[in-house]
């Protein structure tokens, strides 16, 4: 299957994605908003597969992976076009933080892409004595500027000046080479004045020259510094067109506003969004060198859909057209954004990723996936029963990418288990419907336990939110009907938390007992 | 004074001046492990990541007047824990080194000086060290089995010479007796200087090479002119 290709940015990292994609022939279609395109990509113009749409927006996207419809939109020209996925880099921005700091630019007090500036760099690295640069003092930084801030020192201090200060909060030199740079910094002289607890004051004069007043955190001494040139460090914020496509393609933010939530199942390339991808610059604050290979994942991602046994499922959500009442709750819980509206409401199949959040949210349950049926994972407990008669029966719903996973783990090393323990596997959390929780309560003897993956790590964004949610609302409900609101547990762990599956179980099982 | 006026303009000091030192101070990263491990951290408000600190801002005029550098007691656990590997004991033996020696404080100042001049950290005269070895030698000599324990003082060519730590011949003579029962028992050819007996080197905390050196050298040319084979210098 030829694989056609929209790519959304206009930057070194949105080149990369291209010029990857069509070295494996794929068709690939670039828009941008831009009235031109980046230098870069006249290397490969002369290649006529690619399509170019500059001063371009994305106006709607319909369809799922392999059939998305895109609506283009360039000045009052509307453009439509059929593709497989879609990659999103577009670049992010660098914002000044003067005003934080309360600060206004000057010549004596300016801004790191003013001191990196190649025109301006010898007249500041001749004409000045000592040097300041704040990091991270009033915003949360990053490994990039801590970088770009120790190079620049130690630049400066190649260029002969002795007195050059970092004033730093978190330096965040876990950042790949970092270490080694801060050893380097350390060794031309440059001095480190970190805060944890306190922050300097800040002073600017009439000449645009910045005092800064702080107490030192280590030994306790009151120091102040005018030196001649004060930096001011910069944020990288998403470009301000993310928040518009977050919304056209239904994908989920991070709280800083890059498209990809903080979610361990995204990286490095996915959004909740199958065959939409996202990279570089748009996926969050890396150095130039990791943008070009997440440009290479982004890449390999697309590739990886060339053949639909890749990403299709076998279990897909179904909507029963007699019993929906058009109510909208799978159109707005889906975390796949996998729900058409059309005359009567769909759920496109290639898009499912079958987890089952709708199916057990649909007030008409008219939703079905094959194999996540009640009766089918719940058989009446008069059968079970006869074998371990003395034992209490114990249903334990388990999330299939993480308790399960426990659950077999804790099998495999021989841990000990309830013996009346009757696991149900679930795709995710999300799918246990009041339907599931309420017949296991009526068909269990002992207890019903629910075993989510944690908060923030469930590959459905919020299947494990539902899930607790779900199960709160029916303990109260039972303890109303003056059933035990203690047989009905639920928990939270990881696929390697084998020890912990077993240990919750057999505290669960043992206050079963006790309430016998 | 108010605050304010107690404020350094940090670019007046010399970060540089310290940098010749022999220890790579300048690569702490102020993690503070030296201070969690060190058993003086918290007197007079000691640290030892204060100190380095101080001298990697080139504040060593300070550290030098302070007390901090002597409440040390230079175990090395900091040093022993450092991920930077910064030699920080080293650095409180430099900086001690620095100080005016009448400003060393009182007992070790008093010590070395004594030791240097009358060769132990008492001043205990040649003859007063004699007797006391002799009356230790006749207590041993009462007891069964140790009828004929003698000390030789000054013996040549014996297989061990052996220098005494001043308290042994102060507070705590009766200490000498075992480890003399064990040459008597092992029959063991051995001797004490009548002079510059002294095993202290104090010279090591106060940061004085040139008075280590002495201390040093007076036990090499006991090693010399005795002709002995062996050194015991149980310190």
């Amino acid at each position: 299957m030829a694989l056609k290709t929209l790519v959304i940015g206009n930057g070194s990292c949105a080149f990369d994605i291209v010029d990857n994609l069509l070295s494996k022939n794929v068709e690939v279609i670039i828009a941008t908003r831009d009235n031109s395109l980046h230098q870069k990509f006249s290397e490969i113009m002369g290649q006529n597969i690619t399509e170019i749409h500059t001063e371009t927006t994305i106006h709607s996207c319909t369809g799922a992976i392999g059939n998305f419809t895109i609506s283009m939109k360039n000045n009052n020209k509307s453009i439509i076009r059929i593709v497989d996925c879609i990659v999103i880099a577009e670049d992010s921005f660098r914002k000044t933080l003067f005003a934080s700091y309360g600060l206004s630019p000057s010549t004596k007090t300016i801004s790191l892409s003013d001191l990196d500036n190649p025109e301006n760099y010898k007249n500041i690295a001749d004409e000045n004595k000592s040097f300041v640069l704040l990091k991270g003092l009033k915003f949360e930084s990053n490994p990039v500027i801590s970088k770009e801030v120790m190079d620049s020192s130690i630049k400066l201090a190649s260029h002969g000046q002795s007195k050059i200060y970092i004033l730093t909060k978190n330096l965040k030199v876990a950042g790949n080479r970092l270490e080694a740079l801060y050893r380097k910094a350390k060794k031309a002289g440059i001095i480190f004045i970190k805060f944890t607890d306190s922050e300097p004051e800040f002073f600017q004069g009439e000449d645009g020259k910045t005092c800064i007043e702080f107490t030192d955190e280590v030994t306790k001494k009151n120091f102040s510094l005018t030196p001649d040139i004060t930096v001011v460090d910069e944020s990288i914020v998403p470009s301000d067109y993310l928040e518009t496509l977050a919304k056209t393609f239904g994908l989920n933010i991070d709280c800083s506003g890059f498209l990809q939530s903080d979610n361990v199942h995204r990286l490095p390339a996915y959004t909740n969004r199958k065959g939409i991808f996202v990279a570089g610059p748009s996926r969050g604050i890396s150095s130039p060198e990791d943008y070009k290979a997440e440009a290479g994942t982004a890449a390999i991602a697309v590739l990886n859909n060339s053949d639909k046994n890749n990403y299709d499922i076998k279990d897909k959500a179904y909507i029963n057209k007699g019993g929906c009442v058009r109510c909208l709750t799978c159109y707005r819980i889906c975390p796949h954004k996998t729900i058409s509206l059309n005359s009567t409401l769909s759920v496109m199949p290639e898009g499912c990723e079958g987890c089952g959040l709708c199916t057990a949210e649909c007030p008409k349950n008219a939703i079905t996936i094959e194999n996540l049926d009640h009766k089918f994972l719940i058989p009446d407990d008069k059968i079970q029963n006869a074998d371990s008669a003395s034992k209490p029966r114990i249903t334990a719903f388990c999330c299939s990418r993480s308790a399960a996973e426990a659950y077999k783990l804790a099998v495999s090393i021989g841990l000990t288990l309830p013996e009346g323990l009757k696991i149900v596997e679930v795709p995710c959390a999300g799918s246990i419907s009041l339907t599931h929780i309420l017949n296991s309560l009526k068909n269990s003897t002992g207890g019903t336990i629910i075993l989510t993956c944690h908060e923030g790590n469930c590959f459905s964004e919020k299947g494990n939110v539902f899930a607790h949610n779900r199960a709160k609302s029916v303990s109260k409900m039972i303890s109303d009907a003056g059933y035990k609101k203690e047989r009905l547990m639920t928990y939270t762990i990881a696929s390697n938390m084998g020890k912990e599956f077993s240990n919750i179980l057999n505290d669960f099982e043992k206050n079963i007992i006790d309430l016998e | 004074m108010t605050e304010a006026d107690k404020r350094v303009n940090l670019d007046q000091l010399d970060h540089d001046s310290c940098r010749s030192w022999d220890y790579s101070q300048d690569f702490c990263v102020t993690c503070g492990i030296c201070s969690s491990m060190c058993p003086v951290s918290g007197i007079d408000d000691f640290d030892p990541r204060k100190l380095v600190r101080m001298i990697s801002l080139g504040m060593e005029n300070e550290a030098v007047d302070s007390r901090w550098p002597w409440i040390c007691t230079m175990c090395g656990k900091c040093e022993a824990s450092c991920p930077m590997e910064i030699k920080i004991s080293s650095i409180v033996r430099k900086i001690r080194s620095l100080r005016e020696r009448d400003e060393v404080p009182g007992i070790l100042h008093k010590g070395l000086e004594t030791a240097l001049k009358t060769g132990n950290n008492l001043g205990l005269p040649k003859e007063d060290f004699e007797f006391i070895l002799e009356d230790v030698a006749e207590e041993i000599a009462e007891e069964p089995s140790f009828e004929n324990f003698t000390v030789e003082i000054d013996k040549k060519g014996a297989n061990i010479l052996t220098t005494i730590h001043n308290k042994l011949v102060n507070t705590h003579t009766d200490d000498l007796k075992h480890w003399w029962k064990i040459f008597h028992a092992a029959g063991e050819d051995w001797t004490v200087p009548s002079e510059n007996w002294e095993g202290t080197n104090w010279g090591l905390f106060t940061g004085d090479d040139e008075a280590m050196k002495k201390m040093s050298g007076r036990i090499v040319d006991h090693m010399k002119n005795l002709g002995a084979k062996n050194l015991l210098w149980p310190e």
